[in-house]
């Protein structure tokens, strides 16, 4: 299920990073994970109800993270203090606000709950028993990694 | 508001903790506006997504991890496996989907996620403009962290 419901947060990600942030970004191959690994520097993870169930992430290195919030609120950030943030979580919600709007037009229907930041490599994010897709997107910035796991209810 | 939420969220989890584990709860210390917390080994954390949003995380140590495991499917459980992140990734699905239940009798129509499960301490977790409170359950088998970080939807009387 997450492999064919991937592209929609492909697709999303990379047009708002495009029309938001005027950035080139190309998506890569899907690639399957084991259902639990480890992540970049930072994580915003959304999770998804309804008849898809399950958590759509999106993990970065520190230094993509920083440049694209500088871009994104038209200043420079050194630090990854509240504001920034605020700023990348702002940024997984509309990926994922997007990608769930395409695939509602597509008939599922599913909602997504507030964006949480995870911070710090240490931890490794298990999405216990689901099958887990990622999708690196590369941007002048650096890369973005879409994490998907998700069933269908 | 908050209070009342943290309160079904206290009351689910000491009701489940005891029935499932079979231990005594003691409902320890609370701390309110926190935003940034710091990990233990192991945390659950679960979405809320209805009338009330936001997510509840539930964090201990390994070796309280084990334990519960251990208790729940009756067996040691050395090494913290597939089975056992499941088993507690399934305690946090219980005590939040309960809660959820208490939440719908009191008007609040919920839908919450699946859990996931972050392993490994040291990284922090941002639940950004929501506040978070938390509540240390103790437990003859270790203590039970519960985080919650919850706010009400806005409706459109609210914006009119």
């Amino acid at each position: 299920m997450s492999k064919e419901l991937i592209h929609y947060f492909t697709q999303s990600t990379v047009a708002v990073l495009e029309m938001e942030l005027g950035l080139e970004a190309t998506s890569g191959d899907v690639v399957s994970l084991s259902s639990k690994c480890s992540m970049s520097d930072v994580t915003v993870l959304v999770s998804l109800v309804g008849e898809v169930q399950g958590v759509v992430m999106y993990s970065m290195g520190m230094d993509t993270a920083l440049r694209i919030v500088s871009e994104l609120m038209f200043e420079e950030f050194e630090e990854f203090d509240e504001l920034a943030q605020s700023g990348i979580s702002e940024m997984g919600n509309i990926f994922s606000g997007q990608g769930v709007q395409l695939m509602e037009e597509a008939g599922f229907q599913t909602k997504i709950s507030p964006p949480t930041l995870v911070q710090g490599p240490q931890a490794s994010i298990s999405t216990v028993g689901f099958g887990r897709y990622l999708v690196p997107i590369c941007t002048d910035y650096g890369e973005i990694q879409i994490h998907l796991a998700v069933r269908q209810d | 508001m908050q209070t009342e939420l943290l309160n079904v969220f206290i009351e689910s989890a000491s009701e489940v903790l005891e029935s499932e584990l079979g231990v005594a709860v003691s409902c320890g210390k609370v701390s309110t506006n926190v935003s940034t917390y710091i990990t233990d080994d192991v945390t659950v954390l679960i979405s809320l997504v209805g009338d009330v949003s936001g997510i509840a995380f539930y964090s201990m140590t390994l070796e309280t991890a084990k334990a519960f495991v251990g208790c729940m499917l009756f067996q040691e459980i050395e090494e913290f496996d597939d089975l056992a992140q499941s088993g507690i990734g399934e305690l946090g699905n219980v005590i939040t989907g309960q809660s959820g239940t208490k939440l719908a009798e009191m008007g609040f129509e919920i839908q919450i996620s699946v859990p996931t499960l972050l392993v490994g301490s040291g990284s922090s977790i941002s639940t950004l403009d929501i506040k978070r409170h938390i509540v240390i359950l103790e437990t003859e088998l270790g203590h039970f962290r519960l985080n919650l970080a919850l706010r009400e939807s806005a409706t459109v009387d609210d914006l009119f």
